[in-house]
């Protein structure tokens, strides 16, 4: 198998993180990713870090996984860590050869700013792991409801990204399937030069276009037999609780954060 | 009141096209349940869709529940007339089951107390309980298809349309089915129209209306429609095993007053034959 | 070309936590020339299965030969197209693959990426398109003017114009009418009688099945479950009831009345009329006696 990437995939689970609310944790990685961008030394990595891999250790899901479904990540963290390295010429200089320089500042620079990336990428990483597309549609929904007040279709949106999800792996299937149809008529998806490889795609493009026109219209139709008619008088079954683990993992959090902006003032 | 009337009713996709029906006129009595059956392109499915004003006739009138449907009552004509289409795939709007059945009775403002008790009642008819939190890509399309038909009842339709339902699924997908429509044929009253080209599924209803190009082609009873064979051959339907060799046994003298819809009627015929004389 | 399963698993995704077993310790042998029928339901591992003929996937563990070709997980992909070449693959709903503007170009689409000259391509697309029952006017058409059925012809046709050895039909008749279902069916049927094919046929229908195939395999959950002549397997109710797969209607009848009558009349293949022609007979004699 390919390495994939594992950002955007759900892992089913019952650990905390996977129980908490999704808003909860939206709003969380949202003042991480915020955050990371403060952080400006050793001890404030250090505490991110440190926080991070807290994370992952309660939400059961195991190190070695995350990080080897980040191997298409790697390396961009490794590009950008020697890019900062080469580049950044300030500092004590601990190393010479020829035109190559590495200064203190590059080392610190490079692990800081690769180190950063990385994290980032763990975080949004563990949020869709532990959280469904559905939860975050639902959390993005709700946080977003104050904005109906200047006509932001905030019902549509919602209901766009739900049925996108709820369409993503029948699309994948398909794609699949009429990838494999044009392989059998001797269509090399994988071999041969770029441009080749580039007219491949047309045989899967068409396809799956004409697919989904068919399925968007018949969709629309059966929406439209069980009487859709827009986010009017609409009610909702679905429901976002609020318990005491948020309240506990906000506290916790906070706390944290609390101490990550002493660290660095 | 929900019997479905169509008064000379015409209906092309486009002006250049031939008619998809032509002067169709039918009357389907409250509770009845009636099998819509044809090959492909015989207009079975035009009926469906105007049946709830997914299209609307090119001429000519249809009163469902003895109103006449129009732009204005479109909304109540399809609470009362449920749909089940073809593709499980393409009619499943929610991400996880019980949002799929919730689906319409969102749409109408359905409290959400009610619609956690409707979701239970309708996926214990349907035979789905417990699947209440899994996504649709984890079900098999017969699954699916019960999904659909658990959507519609929770809206409390009183007629139902079930558009080539069965017609994407396995055997055993189609058999599940089947046992679920002669479930609520007996315990529900409804009308349950069942459009569709096997004639074994069409043995369900009371009443079966042949499609052949656009018009009403044979309107008759289960017992009695093998008896225009040809008829049936004719526009391209294939006449179940039993008939057949009913068929063919009358051509070596035996006689038999109707047709044995299965096996085991056509053996009681036989032994009831030979006892006899 | 004779193909052959050896001790073939096949694991999707695995090491990951969506790791799936789809196919358990398959040995299978395909005569060349014989027609196979594999029945089984959604989920059994029949589609997984077929995929490894043509390479599509490559055994876990385990490797599949055909003709002299060994297909294992360290098979080298550069020789793949040649293979490809000989086996003819239709799959479920084969007309979601069109994507040509016309019929033609449609058809022609495999045999030009297996390095056909352009003569040779017309020469069999006009062969081709009569074993289907394509009309000649068809050609010029873009494929999605026409009908679900004749899209399929087309999809077919296609197929049939690489002029593959090996003929592997996923459920071809999925979503046809019945006598679409039915000509479709003969028209595989014929080929195969025809051109000696090898044809792997995956179906739902047990008639089919009895009628058509030398050999039918049954699979369960990835698993080998029955496997031998149409006739003797579909006597065994109770087995195949096990896994919910049903006795074709005639052999039924047959075992039903033999129950009730107390005869003995056997399955071998006769038509209907045949059929009713025994049991006439049959029941005569039991009147007498």
């Amino acid at each position: 198998m390919k390495p994939s990437i594992i950002i955007g995939q759900y892992l089913p689970g019952q650990s905390l993180l996977h129980r908490l609310d999704p808003r909860t944790k939206l709003l969380s990685v949202l003042c991480f990713v915020i955050v990371i961008f403060f952080a400006n030394n050793w001890s404030s990595y250090s505490l991110l870090t440190g926080l991070s891999l807290l994370a992952v250790w309660i939400s059961k899901i195991p190190l070695t996984y995350l990080l080897k479904g980040m191997t298409p990540v790697w390396f961009f963290v490794v590009f950008t860590f020697f890019i900062q390295l080469f580049l950044r010429k300030e500092g004590t200089l601990l190393f010479e050869l020829g035109f190559v320089t590495i200064y203190e500042n590059g080392i610190r620079q490079g692990t800081f700013i690769a180190l950063r990336f990385f994290l980032l990428f763990l975080i949004a990483s563990l949020l869709t792991l532990t959280t469904s597309p559905m939860e975050l549609t639902d959390a993005l929904e709700d946080l977003l409801a104050p904005l109906k007040k200047w006509k932001f279709p905030v019902h549509e949106l919602s209901l766009m990204m739900s049925i996108s999800l709820r369409f993503i792996p029948t699309l994948m299937e398909e794609t699949e399937k009429i990838s494999k149809a044009q392989a059998s008529r001797g269509v090399d998806f994988k071999t041969g030069k770029l441009k080749d490889r580039i007219y491949a795609i047309v045989p899967l493009l068409i396809p799956l276009f004409i697919s989904a026109f068919k399925r968007a219209e018949e969709l629309a139709m059966a929406m439209e037999a069980r009487g859709y008619q827009g986010g009017e008088g609409r009610t909702k079954l679905r429901k976002l609780i609020f318990t005491r683990l948020d309240i506990q993992f906000i506290c916790l959090y906070s706390i944290a954060l609390i101490m990550f902006f002493y660290i660095i003032l | 009141m929900s019997g479905i009337e169509f008064h000379n009713v015409f209906f092309q996709y486009d002006e250049i096209d031939s008619w998809m029906l032509n002067n169709i006129n039918l009357k389907i009595n409250e509770n009845d349940t009636v099998a819509l059956i044809g090959h492909n392109g015989s207009g079975k499915s035009t009926i469906a869709k105007l049946m709830n004003g997914l299209i609307t006739p090119t001429s000519g009138s249809i009163y469902v529940g003895g109103q006449k449907v129009s732009k204005k009552n479109i909304w109540d004509v399809r609470k009362s007339v449920g749909m089940v289409f073809q593709n499980p795939e393409n009619q499943f709007v929610g991400t996880t089951v019980k949002d799929d059945v919730a689906f319409g009775m969102e749409n109408r403002g359905v409290p959400r107390e009610e619609m956690l008790v409707r979701i239970q009642q309708s996926l214990d008819v349907v035979d789905m309980q417990g699947y209440d939190d899994h996504e649709p890509h984890h079900l098999s399309g017969g699954q699916k298809q019960r999904v659909a038909i658990a959507s519609v009842l929770a809206i409390h339709p009183s007629i139902i349309v079930l558009d080539e339902a069965t017609s994407m699924l396995d055997p055993l997908g189609r058999q599940k089915i089947l046992k679920t429509l002669q479930h609520l044929k007996k315990k529900y009253n409804m009308t349950m129209i069942m459009i569709t080209h096997d004639l074994y599924e069409a043995m369900l209803a009371d009443r079966i209306i042949v499609m052949n190009q656009g018009k009403v082609y044979l309107d008759t009873s289960p017992q009695k429609l093998f008896s225009y064979r040809d008829e049936l051959e004719g526009i391209g339907l294939t006449i179940p095993f039993t008939v057949q060799l009913t068929d063919a046994l009358m051509t070596y003298g035996y006689d038999f007053r109707y047709y044995p819809i299965n096996i085991e009627e056509l053996i009681e015929e036989l032994w009831k034959y030979n006892s006899i004389k | 070309m004779e193909i052959q399963f050896h001790q073939v698993n096949y694991v999707y995704q695995e090491n990951t936590p969506f790791q799936y077993h789809a196919l358990k310790d398959i040995n299978l042998t395909i005569p060349s020339g014989s027609f196979t029928a594999i029945i089984g339901h959604t989920g059994s591992g029949k589609s997984t299965l077929l995929q490894h003929i043509n390479g599509l996937l490559l055994a876990t563990d385990g490797y599949v030969r055909i003709g002299n070709v060994t297909l294992s997980r360290h098979y080298k992909r550069q020789h793949i197209k040649s293979l490809r070449s000989k086996i003819g693959v239709v799959f479920q709903y084969p007309e979601h693959q069109l994507f040509e503007e016309t019929v033609e170009k449609d058809i022609a689409f495999g045999p030009k990426n297996f390095g056909l000259p352009h003569s040779e391509i017309q020469e069999r697309i006009e062969r081709v398109i009569e074993a289907v029952g394509i009309s000649k006017h068809w050609l010029n058409k873009s494929p999605f003017q026409l009908s679900g059925g004749q899209m399929r012809r087309v999809a077919i046709a296609g197929v049939l114009a690489m002029r593959p050895e090996v003929l592997v039909l996923d459920e071809p008749t999925a979503g046809l009418d019945p006598k679409g279902q039915d000509e479709i069916m003969s028209l595989f049927y014929h080929l195969h009688k025809q051109h000696k094919l090898t044809t792997i046929l995956v179906t739902h229908q047990m008639r089919d099945a009895l009628a058509y195939a030398d050999k039918v395999m049954v699979l369960n959950q990835g698993i080998k479950y029955l496997e031998g002549q149409p006739a003797d397997v579909f006597q065994q109710n109770e087995v195949l009831e096990k896994v919910n797969l049903k006795v074709p209607e005639s052999i039924q009848l047959i075992q039903k009345l033999n129950k009730k009558f107390g005869s003995n009349l056997t399955y071998h293949h006769q038509s209907i009329d045949q059929m009713a022609k025994e049991i006439a007979t049959l029941l005569k004699g039991y009147h007498k006696r």
